[in-house]
C-alpha cells in the first residue's frame, strides 16, 4: 500500500486542488485528477526529504532569532551600500567553507538561511548545497 | 563557497558560519 501511495497527503491534496481549480467536474477532471494525485507522488518520490525528527527546539528558536538579527544586519548593509554606492570598504569575494555535517536537510536548511541572507549567495561545486538562489 | 558582497576578514567569515549556523543545524538534525 505504501508502494503505491508513497505520499497519501499529497495525493489527496493534488486530487482536491486539481478538481477546485475547474469550476465543471467532467469525468476527464476526475480522472485528471486521479492521475495527478496517483503519478506525481509515485515519480517524485525520490526527491522526498528524509523524515526529520525535531530535536532541540531551544536550539531552532535561537537559530531562527540569529537568522533574523544576522537578515536584518545584511539588509541594512546593502541599504548603505545603495545609498552610497561608492564607499565601500572591503571588496566582494568567496569565502570557502568547510562543513562538516552532510545531513541533506541541515545543508538545505544552510543553504536557505544563506539565501535570504541579501549580499550572500552559495556557490560552487564542492558541497551538496549550490542550487542557485 | 559562499560568495559575500563585503569580505573583510575570511576567517571570521568561517568562524560565523560554523558558530552561528552549523553547530545548530548538527545539533538539530545530526546528533
Amino acid at each position: 500500500m505504501k508502494r503505491l501511495f508513497p505520499a497519501p497527503l499529497v495525493s489527496a491534496g493534488l486530487f482536491t486542488v486539481w478538481l477546485l481549480l475547474h469550476p465543471r467536474w467532467g469525468r476527464g477532471h476526475l480522472l485528471l485528477a486521479l492521475l495527478l494525485g496517483l503519478g506525481l507522488p509515485l515519480m517524485l518520490q525520490g526527491l522526498r526529504p528524509r523524515r526529520v525528527r525535531v530535536r532541540h527546539p531551544i536550539t531552532i528558536l535561537k537559530l531562527c532569532l540569529r537568522v533574523m538579527a544576522d537578515t536584518t544586519r545584511s539588509n541594512l548593509a546593502v541599504l548603505r551600500y545603495l545609498l552610497r554606492p561608492g564607499h565601500r570598504p572591503h571588496p566582494a569575494g568567496f569565502v570557502e567553507i568547510p562543513l562538516q555535517m552532510r545531513d541533506p536537510n541541515a545543508l538545505a536548511v544552510l543553504a536557505m538561511i544563506v539565501c535570504i541572507t541579501p549580499g550572500t549567495v552559495p556557490s560552487g561545486r564542492k558541497f551538496p548545497w549550490t542550487a542557485p538562489c | 563557497m559562499l560568495h559575500e558582497l563585503e569580505v573583510a576578514d575570511a576567517q571570521a567569515t568561517i568562524a560565523h558560519v560554523k558558530a552561528h549556523y552549523e553547530r545548530p543545524l548538527m545539533e538539530i538534525f545530526e546528533s
